[in-house]
């Protein structure tokens, strides 16, 4: 029974509430003009389907180009049915870490040429700075357990069961911060540009004609296989596989195929990971076998709060059923 | 977390790897802060060899600071301790979900490796007025103080680094115990950084790695001293196996207990050892050195103040800096008779490197100062000429 001296009755009230913080779509507000091609923010189209930690992603088949995808606001992407995955902190090995991002709408498409995914979290702060100490990237992977075992460990496979992870990073993407690359002079003083030179601004640093030809451009790290000293990333995102906790490790660089594209807009990252399907035989990657499934699992880490390695928001396992 | 044997905390403490207590070899050196005059020939030495490059530039791995206040990056031994329980490791006192207890430097702490430079502790002291510094009992400790502190990767033997690295990219090699960080495996974490109690790992801002003092292991591994050490015209540093008995560095920590480590509460058992400075503060170093323990301190700076009527711990001094070569062993001879003691050293092989007397020859020419008329060191020393303005010898200078 509802009380009489109420005007509003609170579920009412709970509705409308609910109406217009769920029902309005998402970046309405925005004053930035949307590029060209770019679909609408596709949050609306998830909405209600939110799958707990072991949902489902659906791939159906489209008909477009890579490079059609790798724009994550291309409207191809419309076609695609969103699944939004729950994350939660990493608390299996230490360091812990996470939790901030809570979900992450995850998208896939295959194509005759590849596969693609594209992820859409909030994140208010962009962070592709790992210029400055205490500065760490925004960044997402996608996790695919490698051979037959249902079993497979989530925290980073196991040696009986590998997993193969594709990660994107902000900082590799071509408009991140880089240190040294223009030469030094006073406007770096500016804390606006930080973003052109170097951070130590009281310190001497060589120009770059100087430091080239003093420890080789990378330093140490160059000179052996390493993707991080890379001054220009041919792509934004690194294949790596994984046999247990500790032991990440780069794929060799024939099989650096990974595309990627991050583009972050009103306090949201929306990124493509594309995978053209190789001439020749990765044995590390999975087969996208069409009416067939397989376990996938996402983690996103949020560089404002000192995100990175295990500290991450991860979600469980999920089936990705591939049309 | 595997329990551990912390030889010089004396107990057992918790460690996230089993590592074993002893080495064959474990790389080892004795900095005399007493004869350190901060003239930066190390540092550079360094800096020249190493971390010239890119993405190096605020990187010290070897630094000298003026204490207490100064340090590279700034503050880090401070901040730490007011972090950390006392009676507990970094390791002990490790928050949830940490292995380490530990913090990042700001950029702004590595924008200056000389603050603070010869910068004093004590009471103040007016215009006109001076410190009172007893010359003539040799061992007194100043009102006013301040020490150089020289400081490199301590190699420790429960390294913190490798104890946070959550890649395992970092390893302490069996051969000789210098820690090392895989430059292939490295991603950049900072996790080092964080952990380092001495924060003697740097992040390359170029390279996105994290890198440091590599113990000049390319040298070591050819039987010779660090850039450092070798480089060092103060002659204050000696480099060694200290798990050998027949060892130099052995002996000044295990048998004359002369040399102290750098922050042992810390709990990572750190390899570079000081022979503390006579003129400051007892507490403040037992703070620094002896794990809040003074008996510690007075006993290693009596031992070493002493040192001219203990003929080993004097011939052992004699070896800080003679040789390039690392000094495996020593003998003394004649150890009877000062006049002819001698110390010889052997390099690691066995070989002998050279034979230096323990009491060189002194010889003191006595000139005459007509102005102050004093012949005598001593005359002069009990003139009080500083406050005597009038003394003509002032006008001078």
């Amino acid at each position: 029974m509802l009380k009489a001296k109420e005007p509003i009755p609170t579920f009412l009230l709970f509705l409308c509430v609910w109406f217009i913080v769920i029902k309005s779509p998402p970046g309405a507000d925005s004053a930035q003009p949307a590029p060209a091609g770019a679909g609408k923010s596709q949050v609306k189209e998830a909405a209600g389907k939110a799958l707990d930690s072991a949902g489902t992603i659906e791939m159906k088949t489209a008909s477009c180009s890579g490079q059609d995808l790798l724009d994550p606001m291309s409207r191809y992407w419309s076609q695609a049915s969103a699944a939004v995955v729950a994350l939660k902190p990493q608390n299996i090995v230490t360091p812990y870490g996470g939790g901030s991002i809570s979900t992450v709408l995850v998208k896939g498409l295959k194509l005759s040429s590849g596969v693609a995914f594209r992820f859409e979290w909030k994140d208010e702060t962009k962070d592709s700075d790992t210029v400055h100490q205490t500065k760490f990237r925004d960044a997402v992977a996608i996790e695919f357990p490698l051979g037959t075992a249902g079993d497979t460990v989530l925290a980073m496979g196991s040696p009986h069961g590998p997993v193969n992870i594709w990660h994107w990073k902000a900082d590799w993407e071509p408009d991140a911060p880089v240190m040294n690359d223009k030469p030094y002079d006073r406007d770096i003083d500016s804390p606006s540009i930080a973003s052109s030179a170097s951070v130590y601004r009281r310190l001497h640093v060589d120009s770059p004609r100087e430091a080239n030809t003093a420890q080789g451009v990378g330093g140490p790290a160059s000179g052996v296989y390493n993707l991080f000293p890379q001054s220009a990333h041919h792509s934004p995102v690194e294949d790596l596989v994984a046999i247990g906790i500790s032991s990440v490790s780069t794929k060799p660089e024939r099989f650096q195929t990974l595309k990627g594209r991050g583009v972050w807009r009103d306090g949201r990252w929306h990124v493509v990971i594309y995978k053209p399907l190789a001439e020749r035989k990765d044995e590390d990657c999975p087969e996208f076998v069409p009416r067939s499934s397989l376990n996938t699992a996402v983690a996103i880490w949020n560089g404002s709060k000192q995100d990175r390695n295990g500290m991450k928001s991860v979600s469980n396992w999920m089936t990705l059923k591939v049309r | 977390m595997s329990r551990v044997w912390n030889e010089q905390l004396k107990r057992w403490t918790t460690y996230p790897y089993d590592l074993p207590d002893q080495y064959d070899f474990q790389w080892s050196a004795i900095f005399n802060v007493n004869r350190c005059i901060a003239c930066q020939t190390c540092t550079m030495a360094c800096k020249s060899t190493w971390t010239f490059g890119k993405g190096q530039e605020h990187m010290w791995w070897n630094n000298v600071s003026t204490k207490p206040y100064g340090d590279h990056p700034r503050g880090f031994d401070a901040k730490l301790l007011s972090m950390l329980p006392k009676g507990k490791t970094i390791f002990e006192a490790a928050p949830e979900g940490e292995r380490v207890l530990g913090y990042i430097p700001d950029d702004v702490d590595y924008d200056y490796p000389n603050a603070f430079e010869d910068s004093t502790c004590g009471p103040h002291i007016g215009a006109g007025q001076y410190q009172e510094i007893d010359v003539s009992k040799h061992k007194t400790q100043d009102k006013q103080w301040f020490f150089y502190l020289q400081r490199i990767c301590n190699h420790c033997k429960k390294p913190a680094c490798l104890a946070a690295c959550p890649r395992k990219a970092i390893y302490k090699r069996k051969e000789d115990g210098i820690v090392l960080i895989d430059q292939e495996r490295c991603r950049g974490y900072k996790k080092c950084i964080m952990a380092c109690p001495y924060k003697k790992t740097f992040y390359n801002t170029y390279t996105k790695t994290s890198q440091k003092c590599i113990g000049c292991y390319p040298r070591v591994e050819q039987g010779e001293t660090t850039r450092c050490i070798a480089a060092c015209i103060g002659k204050i540093r000696l480099l060694g196996n200290i798990e050998d008995e027949k060892s130099p560095i052995h002996y000044l920590v295990h048998k004359a207990k002369v040399a102290l480590p750098l922050y042992p509460q810390f709990g990572t058992e750190p390899q570079i050892y000081y022979i503390p400075p006579r003129w400051v503060n007892t507490k403040f170093l037992a703070m620094m050195f002896g794990n809040y323990d003074e008996a510690k301190i007075k006993h290693a700076v009596k031992t070493y103040m002493n040192a001219r009527h203990d003929v080993e711990l004097l011939g052992v001094l004699q070896l800080f800096g003679t040789t390039q070569q690392i000094v495996g062993s020593y003998e003394i001879i004649n150890r009877g008779n000062p006049k002819e003691a001698k110390v010889r050293a052997f390099d690691l092989k066995g070989q002998e490197l050279f034979v230096v007397p323990i009491y060189p020859k002194v010889e003191v020419h006595l000139t005459r100062d007509e102005q102050l008329n004093i012949t005598d060191i001593k005359e002069l020393a009990s003139l009080d000429i500083r406050r005597d303005a009038n003394v003509p010898w002032r006008n001078q200078y």
